[in-house]
């Protein structure tokens, strides 16, 4: 069941009746028929994997507990290596077992060795990357006495597998998600509307910009061998632009559909493509994963209070785990690569925090150092994605020597100018709302405005309607 | 929360009115766009039909035509496009229209009233008689809402389409399947397909045998050659075709005296086929292509 079908929206208003009407009655109860159908969403893709996710949710409840109530550290720590080892182990099984194993036999047979290749036909349970890190994040807070264990089964449960969040994140905290769980839940109007306007921005980016370029950029991408480097260079710019607003489009949908609800998520993104410099980029993009890195990766590691030689391996380490944790593909460890050489300099130089807060904050448009300094960070990322997007490495260094070819001054031979408009009408919303926590976040509920905000909402959803075509899934799912 | 629920109620009547008066707008210019469309003075020669001729005919080789092939068009709605282009485009002088056995199934009958209505018909709808339009919305009543997103979608498209060719139902060349053959499963599911219904091989159509005709009548009262395309097909493929349908394909060619293209003096590869066994691939669309320019 995909956020942008038809069956969600039904699945959803039922659900939602029901949950605001149980809010009178009991807490438990309303925290029970949102697990029901968070469980219920999940089984839609493949009901056998609710065994898996139940099994993970059990395993990280029960090991929560030991941490907790361990007599010494060196129980603690067993604990926590278990819980850590059999989420991973999972992970490591249906997400990378294929990928180690092929690059083995491939290693091997360079040294002129044979043997068998053992692949699992399995299909990688959908979201698993993301409630494994919910999990953790959990084990590791606990560990770190930063919270205590959930005593309630079906609030922790929730927390990990909340429908809206559940296949693509964003990535909860216990800190953050679980004491919202606890308490009741109190309807506003205005937060409500808020959520609203966010589930309709999230289902244009996603309808009308992202599935609308998608084709495009498969066409250009699958036919790379025989494309100018100008076809070539455009179809990574409208993949940019599809990858943003296919995952920030899930985000928003995600917030938005949560706030119906009572229930506030983590920020994911924050205009990643209005950033100034690298660092900046990895502020606003994807901040629920990034974060979490950062939390529980690069911090243990050391983070930026060590000397340059640990600071650039923790650099170096942070980006390549992420790139992996994308996909079990040379393509993505190279991407997580480019980006840690790109932010780089900005290390060395110590300029990795200075821009802190979103571009021109108090004027309406950048200057022309801000917009020159936007434009070459956009390109940096979009070089980066090419490698992001292709199926293996020489098909991304092919595109690249493509591009930084002569046939770069041909017209491009597949040019969707329609498509380029309503992408460029989405950035001009995007940064009209730059401040807020989405484009249209800092909408008020004036109504003296009433009459052009409707024309908006209804020229969006004219547009959605053009677009729309049942079935088109998220990218972010195959992770 | 009564206040939400009345207003985000009243945006979304508002947007179903607002989608269905755009909808007959477009749908009211794209019927006099319809009866406006001028091919290139060059173009004497038309391709047109289903898939076997969207795959099969790659008019960037042939000169002086135009193929204007669609996926899973019936003949019915190949006759309705002829009907409405040959009035406004007297340079025209053959036609070259895709009939292949599959193309005599009543599973085209599906595909302008029943399962597929939505995703087929609805491209033609703009250029159909008002009564056959009834009869596809009444047949398929229960996928209302899809009907009615499609037909947005094409009048909408069709509306801002400044170039005849990108018309929802105007077809052109498209076939991406390189360095392929027959896959025997996906022949087997093709065949079931389009010519079984369960263990019976479907029923002849005569929606499709009648447009033939009409098709044929027309071409006579326009002077134009029309010619009769049976693309090739992979040999497995051949050999599952029921054989009522190969004798009554026979039996319709001799009784119509149709001008039959079999290319059955052409030597055809398995790369030269798709998957499914029922289309070619792009060398077998370059030599049917190459073989049309040279004897046609």
């Amino acid at each position: 069941m995909l956020f942008n079908s038809l069956e969600y929206a039904i699945f959803f208003i039922a659900i939602y009746t029901a949950y605001w009407w149980l809010n009178k009655k009991s807490l438990v109860w309303q925290n029970m028929l949102l697990l029901g159908a968070s469980y219920y969403f999940y089984s839609c893709w493949n009901w056998k994997f609710l065994f898996l996710l139940v099994f993970s949710t059990v395993l990280d409840f029960y090991s929560g507990h030991k941490i907790f109530t361990a007599r010494t550290p060196t129980q603690k720590k067993l604990w926590l290596a278990a819980s850590v080892i059999i989420n991973l182990g999972f992970l490591g099984i249906f997400k990378y077992y294929n990928f180690f194993i092929t690059s083995f036999v491939e290693l091997i047979a360079q040294f002129g060795y044979s043997i068998p290749l053992w692949t699992l036909q399995v299909i990688l349970p959908v979201g698993i990357s993301f409630y494994t890190f919910h999990g953790l994040s959990y084990v590791f807070d606990i560990y770190k006495d930063k919270i205590k264990p959930e005593k309630d089964f079906v609030i922790y449960s929730l927390f990990v597998s909340f429908f809206p969040l559940l296949v693509a994140g964003p990535i909860e905290r216990a800190t953050h998600l679980l004491p919202q769980l606890k308490v009741p839940r109190i309807f506003d109007y205005d937060k409500s509307v808020n959520g609203l306007r966010q589930i309709l921005w999230g289902l244009f980016k996603k309808v009308a910009v992202a599935d609308a370029c998608s084709p495009y950029v498969n066409t250009i991408f699958d036919s790379y061998a025989t494309q100018s480097g100008s076809t070539l260079l455009l179809g990574a710019f409208l993949f940019a632009i599809q990858i943003y607003c296919d995952f920030s489009g899930y985000s928003d949908i995600a917030l938005g559909t949560a706030r119906l609800m009572g229930i506030e998520l983590l920020q994911n993104f924050s205009f990643p493509y209005f950033s100034r410099d690298i660092a900046e980029f990895w502020r606003r993009w994807h901040i629920s994963l990034s974060s979490w890195f950062r939390d529980y990766l690069y911090i243990p590691l050391g983070g930026s209070k060590v000397n340059t030689i640990k600071k650039i391996r923790n650099v170096f380490i942070i980006f390549i785990v992420s790139g992996f944790w994308h996909g079990a593909n040379w393509t993505f460890i190279i991407w997580g690569l480019l980006n840690a050489l790109y932010i780089m300099p900005s290390i060395f130089l110590q300029t990795n925090r200075n821009h802190l807060h979103i571009v021109a904050q108090d004027s309406i448009l950048p200057s022309i150092k801000e917009f020159l300094q936007i434009l070459f960070t956009f390109l940096l990322t979009t070089l980066a994605w090419i490698f992001f997007r292709s199926q293996s490495v020489f098909q991304a260094i092919h595109i690249l020597h493509s591009i930084f070819s002569t046939t770069f001054f041909s017209m491009p031979t597949i040019l969707p100018w329609f498509e380029i408009f309503v992408a460029l009408c989405m950035l001009m919303v995007e940064w009209s709302g730059r401040k807020y926590a989405f484009a249209l976040g800092g909408w008020s509920s004036d109504p003296k405005h009433r009459v052009g905000r409707w024309i908006f909402y209804l020229l969006l959803l004219l547009i959605i309607a053009y677009y729309f075509s049942s079935g088109n899934e998220f990218i972010y799912f195959q992770f | 929360m009564k206040k939400l629920i009345l207003k985000f109620l009243a945006l979304c009547v508002l947007f179903v009115v607002i989608m269905i008066l755009v909808t007959m707008l477009c749908f009211i210019q794209n019927k006099k766009q319809a009866n406006q469309i001028f091919l290139p003075k060059h173009i004497e020669k038309i391709y047109i039909g289903d898939s076997h001729i969207q795959k099969g005919i790659n008019d960037s080789l042939l000169s002086h035509a135009i193929n204007m092939g669609m996926t899973s068009e019936a003949t019915l709605f190949s006759y309705f496009k002829l009907l409405k282009i040959l009035p406004n485009n007297p340079q025209i002088k053959k036609i070259f229209l895709g009939f292949s056995y599959n193309n005599m199934s009543q599973y085209y009958d599906d595909c302008i009233f029943k399962d597929y209505a939505a995703d087929i018909s609805t491209k033609y709808m703009c250029m159909i008689p008002d009564t056959l339009n009834q009869k596809i919305m009444t047949n398929s009543i229960r996928k209302w809402h899809h009907i009615l997103h499609m037909l947005y979608r094409r009048s909408v498209h069709n509306t801002f389409s400044t170039d005849p060719t990108t018309l929802s139902y105007f077809g052109a060349y498209v076939n991406t399947y390189r360095h392929t053959k027959s896959d025997t499963a996906i022949v087997r599911q093709r065949i079931q397909d389009q010519l079984y219904a369960g263990e019976q091989s479907h029923a002849i159509s005569q929606i499709q045998i009648q447009s033939l005709l009409q098709i044929q009548a027309l071409c006579q009262q326009h002077h134009i050659e029309l010619y009769i395309l049976n693309t090739p097909l992979d040999p497995y493929y051949q050999s599952l075709i029921p054989s009522n349908y190969v004798q009554q394909y026979d039996s319709l060619m001799k009784a119509t005296q149709l001008q039959v293209i079999d290319f059955h003096n052409l030597t055809f590869e398995p790369q030269d086929f798709i998957p499914d066994g029922d289309h070619v691939s792009v060398t077998g669309a370059r030599k049917i292509s190459q073989y049309l320019e040279k004897n046609f």
